[in-house]
C-alpha cells in the first residue's frame, strides 16, 4: 500500500522546506515596505486613513506586491510539511488531509490582505469612506484570521503527539515532541485576537499588543520552527533510505 | 507513546524534568504570555490610576481570596495524588477527583463573580480595567477547564492497574499543567485585585 | 518504607500549602485592608509575595527543585524578572 507513496527526492523536499524561510523574508519585507509596522489605528477616522494611503501609495503598492508573491511560497512549504507528516502514520491519514486543507486556505489568508490593501491604494482620490472600509477589511482579513491558523496548529500538534515512531525507519519520531507543545502554545497565544471586533483601541485592537504584536511574533516563530523541524525530518529520512524502504513495506 | 519519551523519567545526575522536556516549551511559553498580561495590567494601573482603583474596588476581593485558596488546595490534592500514584496506591485517583471538584468550585465562584459584576453594569465594555479583568480571567478560566479535562484523564492513568511505560511522565505532565493554572492565578489575583 | 516516604513527602507539601495560604491571607490584609500607607511599599510586598508563592509552587509542587539546572534557572529567573518588571512598571508607568 504505502510503497506507492514514494517521497520525492531529498533535494526537492529541502528546497520546498526553505520556501518557508523565503516566505518569512519576502512577506516580512513586504509588510515593512508597505508601512504597516506599526499598523494604522482602527480608531483613526476616514480622512486620516485615506491620507495614509494617499501619502504612501508607492510604498503600499510595492509592499503588497511582495506580500502577494511571498504568500505563494507557502504552497511548497505546506506541501512538504504534509509529506513529512504522512511519515508519522506511514500513510496519508485524516490529519494530513486536514493539514493540507488548512495550508491551502492559509495561503489565501496570506494573499487576500495585500490584494485588499492594494485595491485601497489603487485610486488615491476616491471617497475616503471607501478607503476606510477597504482598510478595515484588509486588517480584519490580516489579523482576524486566527481560526484557520489555530486549527492548523492544533492538527499539527495532534499528529506529532500521535507519533509512535513506527514508520520512520530509524525508530525516532518524525518531529520532536516539543514542536507539538509549541504548536499548542501558539494556538492559545493567537486566541486573544479573536476579540478584535469589539475594540478600536487597546491590546486586542488590530494594532494592539496581543492581537497584533504577540500574534506576529508567535506566527513567525511558528513558521520558522516548523521549517526547522521539517528540514530536520527531510534530512533524517534521506539519511536512512534502507531502513525507510524496508519499513514502508509493512502494511500501515 | 513515541520513542522520544520512551526512556522512563529517571534521575540522570543532572536532575529530573517533570513530565517531558517538550512540555516545558509550552508551560514556560504560557508563563511568558501571562507575564505580558500582568505587565499590561500594571501599565493600566500606572496610566489610569483613578479609573483602575475605583473599578478594582467593585471586584469581590473575598471571593478572589477564596478562589486562590481553592486552587492552592487543589494543587495540594494533586501533589498527594502524585505521591500515591507513584507507589500504585489505589487511593490516588480520588485525590485527582478532589482536585477536579476544586476546579469546579473555582469556576462556580468565578461564575457568581461575573454575574454579579454584569448585574451591576460593570461589563467588559465599561473601561479597560473591566476589559482586562474579563479577558484575562476568562483566558485563565479556559486553562482551568482544560486542566480539569487533563485531571479527568489522570484519574484513569493513576489507577494502580494502568499500564504503559510513560504512566508517571504523563501524570507529571498533567500535574505540572495544573500547578501552572494555580501559579498563573496567584499573580493574576495580585495584579487585578490587590495592587493599587 | 515506600508509604513512609510518600507520607513524609505529603507532610512536606502540606507545610508548603500552609505557607502559601498564610501568604495569601497576608497579601489580602495588605491589599484589601490597606494596612500600609506607603502605596509603593504595599505594592512591592503584594507583588513580591505573589512571586515567592509562584516560586514555592514551582519548586515544591511542580518538583522543579530536583530539575536540571537550566530548567530550574529558567523558572526562578522568570519569578525574578516578573517581580522586577512589574515593579519597574509600577514605579515608572
Amino acid at each position: 500500500m504505502t510503497t506507492e507513496l514514494r517521497a520525492p527526492s531529498a533535494p526537492v523536499q529541502r528546497a520546498m522546506a526553505w520556501c518557508g524561510v523565503a516566505f518569512c523574508v519576502i512577506y516580512g519585507a513586504g509588510i515593512l515596505i508597505a508601512g504597516f509596522i506599526p499598523p494604522p489605528s482602527p480608531d483613526d477616522n476616514a480622512t486620516e486613513i485615506s491620507q495614509f494611503f494617499a501619502d504612501n501609495t508607492g510604498r503600499i503598492r510595492t509592499g503588497t506586491l511582495l506580500m502577494m508573491l511571498g504568500g505563494a511560497t507557502m504552497i511548497p512549504f505546506f506541501a512538504v510539511l504534509t509529506m513529512q507528516m504522512r511519515r508519522i502514520q506511514g500513510r496519508f491519514d485524516g490529519l494530513c488531509l486536514a493539514q493540507l486543507l488548512a495550508g491551502g486556505i492559509a495561503v489565501w489568508v496570506f494573499t487576500l490582505p495585500p490584494i485588499i490593501f492594494a485595491v485601497a491604494a489603487f485610486r488615491p482620490g476616491q471617497d475616503v469612506n471607501v478607503t476606510q472600509a477597504l482598510n478595515d477589511l484588509g486588517w480584519f482579513l490580516f489579523v482576524w484570521n486566527l481560526g484557520t491558523v489555530t486549527c492548523q496548529a492544533i492538527v499539527i500538534a495532534v499528529a506529532i503527539f500521535s507519533d509512535r515512531a513506527e514508520h520512520t525507519g530509524d525508530g525516532d519520531p518524525v518531529f520532536p515532541r516539543w514542536v507539538a507543545y509549541l504548536n499548542i502554545w501558539v494556538a492559545i497565544g493567537f486566541l486573544p485576537g479573536a476579540l478584535l471586533t469589539y475594540f478600536k483601541t487597546g491590546i486586542v485592537a488590530w494594532d494592539g499588543l496581543l492581537a497584533f504584536w504577540l500574534a506576529a511574533v508567535l506566527f513567525f516563530t511558528w513558521i520558522l520552527v516548523l521549517f526547522w523541524a521539517t528540514l530536520r525530518a527531510v534530512n533524517r529520512e534521506a539519511r536512512s533510505p534502507q531502513a525507510h524502504a524496508s519499513k514502508t513495506g509493512v502494511p500501515a | 507513546m513515541s520513542a522520544e519519551v520512551e526512556a522512563p523519567p529517571k534521575d540522570r545526575g543532572s536532575g529530573h524534568v517533570p513530565g517531558e522536556p517538550g512540555l516545558w516549551v509550552f508551560l514556560l511559553g504560557d508563563m511568558v504570555v501571562f507575564g505580558i498580561f500582568f505587565g499590561t495590567i500594571m501599565v493600566l494601573r500606572g496610566t489610569h490610576t483613578e479609573e483602575f482603583v475605583s473599578s478594582q474596588e467593585t471586584l469581590h476581593l473575598e471571593w478572589g481570596v477564596v478562589n486562590t485558596i481553592i486552587l492552592l488546595t487543589s494543587s495540594l490534592f494533586v501533589v498527594i495524588g502524585m505521591h500515591l500514584a507513584k507507589e500504585r496506591n489505589p487511593k490516588a485517583p480520588r485525590f485527582f477527583l478532589a482536585a477536579i471538584v476544586c476546579g469546579l468550585m473555582f469556576a462556580g465562584v468565578k461564575a457568581v463573580e461575573y454575574t454579579s459584576l454584569v448585574q451591576d453594569d460593570h461589563t467588559a465594555s465599561v473601561n479597560d480595567f473591566y476589559t482586562y479583568y474579563f479577558m484575562f480571567t476568562g483566558i485563565h478560566l479556559g486553562h482551568v477547564v482544560l486542566g480539569m479535562g487533563a485531571l479527568l484523564a489522570a484519574t484513569r492513568i493513576a489507577r494502580p492497574t494502568s499500564t504503559g511505560t510513560h504512566r508517571m511522565a504523563a501524570l507529571e505532565g498533567i500535574a505540572s499543567f495544573w500547578h501552572l493554572v494555580d501559579l498563573l492565578w496567584i499573580m493574576l489575583f495580585a495584579t487585578l485585585y490587590l495592587v493599587r | 518504607m515506600k508509604t513512609l516516604m510518600a507520607r513524609s513527602a505529603t507532610k512536606g507539601s502540606a507545610i508548603v500549602w500552609a505557607a502559601l495560604v498564610i501568604f495569601t491571607v497576608i497579601s489580602f490584609l495588605l491589599g484589601g485592608e490597606h494596612l500600609i500607607d506607603n502605596k509603593t511599599l504595599a505594592a512591592a510586598i503584594v507583588v513580591g509575595i505573589a512571586a515567592i508563592k509562584i516560586r514555592l509552587v514551582g519548586l515544591h509542587f511542580m518538583e522543579l527543585k530536583g530539575a536540571p539546572v537550566a530548567l530550574r534557572a529558567a523558572f526562578e529567573g522568570y519569578c525574578v524578572v516578573l517581580f522586577v518588571a512589574l515593579m519597574g512598571i509600577y514605579v515608572f508607568a
